[in-house]
C-alpha cells in the first residue's frame, strides 16, 4: 500500500497524479535486478503517465473548489464522482501516454481500459473528498 | 516482535463463511480504518482479530491534530461489491482513506468492520514511521484486480 504525504496542506496534483501513475503502472521491485533496461523503460512510462495525468487531477481539484464555493457546506450532499467525459480523456492521456511502448497493446486491452477507469475514478474522487475535508477543517466541523 | 505485519487476519477468514461481513456497494456493512502509532507496544498481523486489539494495547494514534479515535469510515456506498477473475474473488472501496489537518506519525493501519463488532479484515505495515505535519495522509488502495486488491481471496 503506498502512502502518500504532502505537509502544510492537500495534494498538489503533480503529487496526485504521480501516485495515481504508480497504482496504474505499479513496477515490479525485482525488476531493477533482473531486466535493467525494461526497468528504466517502466519508470519512464510511470512519470510519463503522471504528467499526462496532472491537468486531470488539477481540473478535478479546482472544479471541487468551485463547487465548495458555489455550495458550501451542501457540498456533503453531492455525490462524490466525475462525469464519463473526464474519465475518457483521462483514460486516453494514459493510453497516449504508453504508445511507443512495450506496454502500449497492454493499455488497449478492455479489461484493462476497465480496471484503469477504476483507479482513475478512485484517485479523482479521493481528490474531491480530501477537498472537501479541508474546507469542512477550515469551517471547524 | 511489537508493530505491524501485513497480512489478512486468519479470523477473517473464519468469518466470511459465517457472513459476518457484507461488503456489497450501498447495502453492505461500514468499514473503517484505524492507524496506529510510531511505536506501537502490540504485535498485529495475522493474528490481530479486532480493532480493540489496537485500542487496548494504546496503540492508536491519538484523538485530534486530525484524527479522529476509530478512524477513516468508508460509507456502505464506498463498498466495491466482490468480483472474481479465474479463481480469486477481489475487492477494494471506492475512495482512497485520508486525514486532512493532519499532525501524526503512524507505522501501520487495521481495517475493520464497525457493522459487525469492529472484527478486523485487513492489518497493513508502511515499512516504517510515516510522519505528517499540518498536512494531508493519504493511503493508496492497491489496484482492484486479482493480483493487486487489498482483499483477495484465491
Amino acid at each position: 500500500m503506498l502512502v502518500m504525504v504532502t505537509n502544510g496542506g492537500p495534494h498538489p496534483p503533480e503529487t496526485l497524479a504521480l501516485n495515481t501513475a504508480m497504482a496504474i503502472c505499479p513496477i515490479d521491485e525485482d525488476l531493477a535486478k533482473t531486466d535493467g533496461p525494461r526497468h528504466f523503460k517502466a519508470l519512464c512510462l510511470q512519470a510519463d503517465i503522471a504528467r499526462a495525468l496532472i491537468p486531470h487531477h488539477a481540473e478535478v481539484q479546482n472544479g471541487q473548489r468551485n463547487l465548495i464555493k458555489m455550495n458550501g457546506d451542501m457540498v456533503h450532499a453531492i455525490e462524490l464522482g466525475v462525469d464519463e467525459g473526464r474519465l475518457t480523456e483521462s483514460l486516453r492521456a494514459v493510453q497516449q501516454a504508453a504508445l511507443g511502448t512495450p506496454w502500449a497493446e497492454h493499455f488497449q486491452k478492455p479489461e484493462v481500459m476497465n480496471a484503469i477507469v477504476d483507479e482513475l475514478h478512485r484517485h479523482f474522487r479521493t481528490n474531491q473528498q480530501i477537498e472537501r475535508q479541508w474546507h469542512a477543517d477550515r469551517q471547524g466541523a | 516482535m511489537a508493530g505491524f505485519t501485513t497480512a489478512m487476519p486468519t479470523s477473517f477468514k473464519a468469518e466470511l463463511p459465517q457472513a459476518i461481513h457484507n461488503f456489497t456497494t450501498t447495502t453492505g456493512h461500514v468499514f473503517k480504518v484505524a492507524l496506529g502509532i510510531a511505536s506501537p507496544t502490540g504485535t498485529y498481523g495475522a493474528a490481530t482479530t479486532n480493532y480493540s486489539n489496537l485500542t487496548g494495547n494504546s496503540d492508536e494514534v491519538p484523538n485530534g491534530s486530525g484524527y479522529t479515535t476509530g478512524g477513516f469510515a468508508f460509507t456502505a456506498a464506498q463498498n466495491t461489491t466482490p468480483s472474481t477473475s479465474g479463481t480469486t474473488a477481489f475487492w477494494t472501496w471506492s475512495v482512497n482513506p485520508n486525514w486532512t489537518s493532519a499532525t501524526f506519525a503512524t507505522s501501520g493501519t487495521i481495517f475493520y468492520n464497525s457493522s459487525a463488532s469492529n472484527q478486523a479484515v485487513y492489518v497493513g505495515s508502511f515499512g516504517g514511521t510515516i510522519s505528517v505535519s499540518s498536512g494531508t495522509l493519504t493511503l493508496t488502495l492497491p489496484s482492484n484486480t486479482n493480483t493487486t486488491a487489498i482483499l483477495r481471496i484465491a
